[in-house]
């Protein structure tokens, strides 16, 4: 027994980004075999951020949110690319689960359409407001590094 | 010939795995409700200080405190699920996936405590 | 041996008179170490005899008399009374199929999809003269997935498959991986092919009803876990 999980696994995500390279995005991610892999490394992603975001908010934090405080946490450049990591991968892991479940319970074509498209609007205008978040708040932060009031 | 089961046959008697999978489903519905919301919340720290302050001051209620303390268990839930089926998926969890089930609820449970005191405790009584 | 008084209802229907299926109920003594299958036989052969079931070996190797017994889907011939506990015992037919009359449902999807996934060795090679050489190994991979005994226990227990009429089911893609991880064969990716779509594979939620259903204790999920991880090595 041991590890030979381990290998048989690693040798299985070798072969399947090779996969991707070789056939192309498209027609793979019709049959649903992307999608599904795609949906378990963009879990293992938000599981890890998802906890960082709360230890650092929830259990080190004193207090209540304020916005000078808010907007301090937003100042390293690594932890703004967490959250539009974040953004990125909880918006796809959320957005494909509902369109699962759309799949298995709905079959009327039109209806399923307009799911379809509600979902691609939801997820476009969410990410725009999240990124234009993330970037008006590092700005706000570039400007009070400018006036040299850190604190 | 007759067909009677259509979209969910609601008395088939639900094992560990159908839990499973029905409060996973459940719960990632709702997740999705609380990021539309989220985003929304956390777009008015661009609007300044004031606005953001004012909203902040509505959600520290104790009422929002307490649905926070809920939703870090729908989290913890479908989190823990998560890694469960993951289990499943890759590393040959099938065979025990009821203990596995067990486990992670009983470490998401103890995790669930744990947040939802150091919630409960940020909360302020008095404006 | 034991006689006991049990209270069985069993679902109804007789497509000729009713519009609907209805709940009818019997009152009997039986031993107390009957099957539901003695049961049923004890109904139809001395109460009533217009009720509609299958049966054939009354030793779980035929696989005909698969039903919804309180809630569950169980052999009727393999299951005793006493699995369920109280004297009330709920009969139905299978989920998920369309009925016929009372516990016989219509199989032929069920079979239709089992033939979809081409259930038979595909060669590239000459046979041999004598025999196809198996290490005890590479069998012992594909040992309890053969022993499936086609009662649909499974593929009727299945969530996605009441929602879905075309997803192909456990059964048929537990069939499926007993030929692609069969060492003889050949029909590897013709097979993978058919089995990687949004209603084959993919269709599957890891909800563990096949497992609990199957009357062979099969590990079906297992099985179905390993097909997916081949089907992403081997088709895209």
């Amino acid at each position: 027994m041991g590890y030979r999980w381990l290998s048989f696994n690693f040798s299985y995500s070798m072969g399947t980004l090779g996969g991707i390279m070789k056939k192309g995005f498209r027609e793979t991610s019709k049959k649903g075999g992307i999608p599904w892999l795609i949906q378990r490394i963009s879990a293992v992603i938000i599981f890890v951020i998802i906890m960082i975001h709360f230890v650092t908010y929830h259990l080190l934090s004193e207090g209540a949110f304020k916005w000078d405080k808010v907007v301090s946490k937003m100042k390293s450049p690594w932890f703004n690319l967490m959250q539009f990591l974040l953004l990125c991968t909880v918006l796809y892991h959320g957005l494909n689960g509902v369109w699962m479940v759309v799949e298995d319970y709905i079959h009327i074509k039109g209806l399923r359409l307009f799911l379809f498209s509600l979902i691609i609007v939801v997820g476009i205008s969410l990410f725009f407001v999240g990124v234009l978040t993330i970037i008006k708040v590092s700005n706000f932060n570039l400007e009070i590094l400018r006036a040299g009031v850190i604190k | 010939m007759y067909k009677k089961t259509r979209i969910f046959d609601l008395n088939y008697y639900k094992f560990t795995g159908s839990w499973a999978w029905i409060l996973h489903r459940l719960s990632g519905l709702a997740l999705i409700f609380y990021l539309t919301l989220h985003i929304w919340v956390i777009n008015t720290l661009t609007k300044g200080p004031d606005k953001f302050n004012n909203v902040m001051d509505f959600l520290n209620s104790p009422i929002f405190k307490f649905l926070e303390v809920g939703l870090w268990g729908v989290i913890l839930f479908h989190a823990f699920n998560g890694v469960r089926i993951i289990i499943i998926d890759f590393f040959k969890g099938a065979i025990s996936h009821k203990k596995i089930f067990y486990i992670f609820i009983i470490i998401a449970f103890v995790l669930w405590v744990i947040g939802g005191y150091r919630l409960i405790s940020h909360i302020q009584w008095v404006h | 041996m034991a006689k006991e008084n049990i209270i069985v209802k069993i679902l109804r229907y007789n497509p000729e008179k009713d519009k609907k299926p209805f709940w009818k109920k019997y009152d009997l003594e039986v031993d107390d170490d009957s099957t539901i299958l003695d049961i049923l036989n004890e109904i139809h052969w001395n109460i009533d005899g217009t009720l509609a079931y299958r049966r054939s070996c009354r030793s779980s190797i035929c696989g005909s008399c698969a039903m919804k017994v309180n809630g569950q889907n169980v052999l009727a011939c393999k299951t005793p009374m006493h699995k369920f506990k109280g004297n009330k015992l709920k009969i139905e037919p299978l989920p998920g199929f369309s009925i016929l009359k009372d516990l016989v449902v219509d199989m032929d999807g069920f079979f239709e999809k089992m033939k979809r996934i081409k259930p038979y060795l595909i060669l590239d090679k000459p046979i041999p003269d004598k025999e196809f050489i198996q290490k005890p190994d590479e069998f012992e991979c594909i040992r309890e997935s053969a022993i499936c005994i086609l009662c649909g226990a499974c593929t009727s227990s299945c969530p996605s498959l009441w929602a879905n009429e075309d997803y192909l089911g456990p059964a048929a893609l537990l069939k499926a991986y007993r030929f692609i991880f069969d060492t003889r064969d050949d029909g590897k990716d013709e097979r993978i092919d058919i089995i990687n779509d949004k209603n084959g594979i993919w269709r599957c939620h890891t909800i563990f009803n096949c497992m609990e259903a199957c009357p062979k204790d099969i590990k079906i999920t297992e099985y179905l876990s390993r097909l997916k991880v081949k089907v992403l090595e081997n088709s895209i």
